[in-house]
């Protein structure tokens, strides 16, 4: 019987050889993979083979880039009928998307762009969600981006804001570490604070990755580049969160400078091994 | 719509000011909008990079990131789609209208073979049509309309582009690196799941664009033959059938 999914790794191509024969034992146990569906949004061909290949053997989680949630236009239908299209074929354990946009009059901004916390934002991203979550058959895991910019007209917290969107719709909360912490040194609070206030039993999947300060302002602007090893402050907050909310399948993602697979497994092997010590407490 | 994300937009493109009331500016807000613009713009740029790497290899990462190409391409084409990996299908077409580019006459035809390779590695998956099916069907294969597997691409050309692109793309291929006026013609497409591409004769060329345009099997052949009077024909078409350019042809309906 395949084990239930502890921490995973984001899948890239330079690995999917290495990704299908991994063992299943040890810290890779309960170890799974997460993809952007938009990169196998394609009519053929070896990258929707290799997946094929991967997923038979582990479970895969898909992690949506493109259905701007948070945009001023409804999702796209042909978007979501290919996204429901992956669902089908791949049967994911969880899917996931962004409080982002990207898409607006014709052309897509590859980025999670940020929105004001306003009434008008979280009636928008609520009949979003709920049509995603229609076209998709799935109940979605809605993701906390990274802030980089103090916008006016915040009427909810963070995660009060996400929190009303899951009362709202039915959707989980998929919580990024790292982009807590990247947020809360650039917009100037509490991460632990933050942390403190997200209901456990929302959370279905948390993202751990790295983050460099930009090369004008230095720390005073993290970005979340996803090119570094998951940093300490973000270790320690996590196991922070999982000591609270216990542990959930947790994702060591790296999207630049990606090393050798061996690498990625030593940070994976070190999510599981904090999920193993928060399930020895409880 | 909403006012904040049409402003937003406009930050996008440069032009801050319509966003400015929906902001609490501080002395970080113009690093932070250069990250959201840096990313976007970046985002582009890689993808378009990683689709078009006998273009990058010509140019070198400066000229086709920053001097010119890449930046300006992704101003005038941003895409509409998420699929980043089908990012840049205009971009053959961009670069041979681009100024800076007009001494180098060959990089546009690059740029095209690079998408020919992006077109047949996404390419819808269809199983070949083997030998054995094909000489199962004796005498009424003649008859039959031809179909090329989805991932096949042709190309004609007046000058080495196809040599000049495989010796960057498929080094092992050991094609001529010389720009010479001399027609050639070029097969790019997949097998199983690699991207192949290989030089075409005449015949070959002329067989299989005839199959392109669904031409009976039977008249592809005779053009074949026409441009390369002698040819053994038999040989010819086992040799196309093995690379696995054909799908299962549509036999005509018996009309007695």
């Amino acid at each position: 019987m395949p084990s239930l999914p502890t921490a995973g790794l984001g899948l890239k191509p330079q690995h999917y050889s290495e990704a299908a024969a991994c063992p299943a034992a040890g810290a890779q146990r309960g170890l799974w993979f997460e993809v952007h569906p938009e990169n196998y949004m394609v009519a053929g061909g070896p990258r929707l083979s290799w997946l094929e290949t991967v997923r038979a053997v582990r479970p895969l989680s898909l992690h949506g880039v493109g259905l701007s949630l948070a945009g001023d236009e409804r999702p796209d239908r042909e978007h979501l009928a290919r996204f429901r299209a992956l669902i089908d074929r791949f049967e994911p354990f969880v899917v996931s998307e962004h409080l982002a946009w990207s898409r607006r009059g014709g052309v897509y901004h590859p980025d999670l762009l940020p929105v004001p916390r306003s009434r008008e934002m979280l009636n928008l991203v609520c009949d979003h969600v709920d049509e995603a979550q229609q076209a998709l058959g799935r109940r979605l895991l809605i993701e906390n981006p990274s802030a980089y910019l103090a916008l006016a007209g915040h009427e909810w917290d963070e995660v009060e804001f996400l929190v009303e969107i899951a009362r709202r719709t039915g959707c989980g909360l998929l919580i990024d570490v790292n982009n807590v912490h990247v947020s809360a040194s650039n917009m100037g609070f509490s991460a632990e604070a933050w942390l403190d206030a997200v209901p456990g039993e929302l959370v279905g999947e948390i993202h751990l990755a790295g983050h460099r300060p930009d090369p004008v302002w230095g720390e005073a602007l993290l970005i979340d580049s996803h090119d570094a090893p998951v940093s300490e402050t973000v270790w320690t907050l996590y196991d922070r969160l999982i000591a609270r909310i216990g542990p959930r399948p947790t994702l060591v993602e790296r999207d630049g400078d990606v090393p050798e697979f061996p690498v990625l497994l030593i940070e994976q092997a070190r999510a599981a091994a904090a999920m193993t010590a928060v399930e020895a407490v409880a | 719509m909403t006012g904040f994300h049409a402003a937003f937009d406009r930050a996008l493109t440069g032009d801050l000011e319509p966003l400015w009331p929906h902001l609490e500016p501080g002395d970080r807000t113009l690093g932070a909008l250069a990250v959201y613009r840096n990313t976007t713009i970046k985002g582009r740029i890689d993808a378009l990079e990683a689709n078009y790497p006998t273009v990058l290899q010509m140019v070198g990462e400066d000229w086709f990131r920053a001097a010119a190409a890449a930046a300006a391409f992704v101003a005038e084409q941003p895409g509409d789609r998420p699929v980043l990996v089908d990012y840049g299908a205009g971009f053959p077409d961009w670069l041979a209208r681009f100024e800076p580019a007009r001494d180098m006459t060959y990089l546009a035809p690059c740029a095209r073979l690079d998408r020919a390779w992006t077109q047949a590695h996404l390419a819808e998956d269809v199983a070949p049509l083997e030998a054995q099916e094909a000489a199962a069907l004796g005498p009424a294969l003649a008859g039959a309309t031809a179909a090329l597997h989805p991932s096949v691409q042709l190309f004609w050309f007046e000058w080495t582009a196809p040599s000049l692109w495989l010796a960057h793309r498929y080094p092992s291929a050991d094609a001529s690196l010389e720009w010479r006026a001399e027609a050639e013609g070029l097969l790019v497409h997949r097998s199983g799941a690699e991207v192949q591409a290989r030089l075409l004769s005449r015949a070959e060329w002329v067989f299989l664009d005839a199959c392109r345009l669904y031409r009976p099997f039977g008249v592809a052949a005779a053009a074949a033959q026409a441009a390369a009077p002698g040819l053994d024909l038999s040989a010819f078409f086992a040799a196309l059938i093995a690379l696995g350019v054909f799908t299962s042809p549509s036999i005509p309906k018996d009309r007695s």
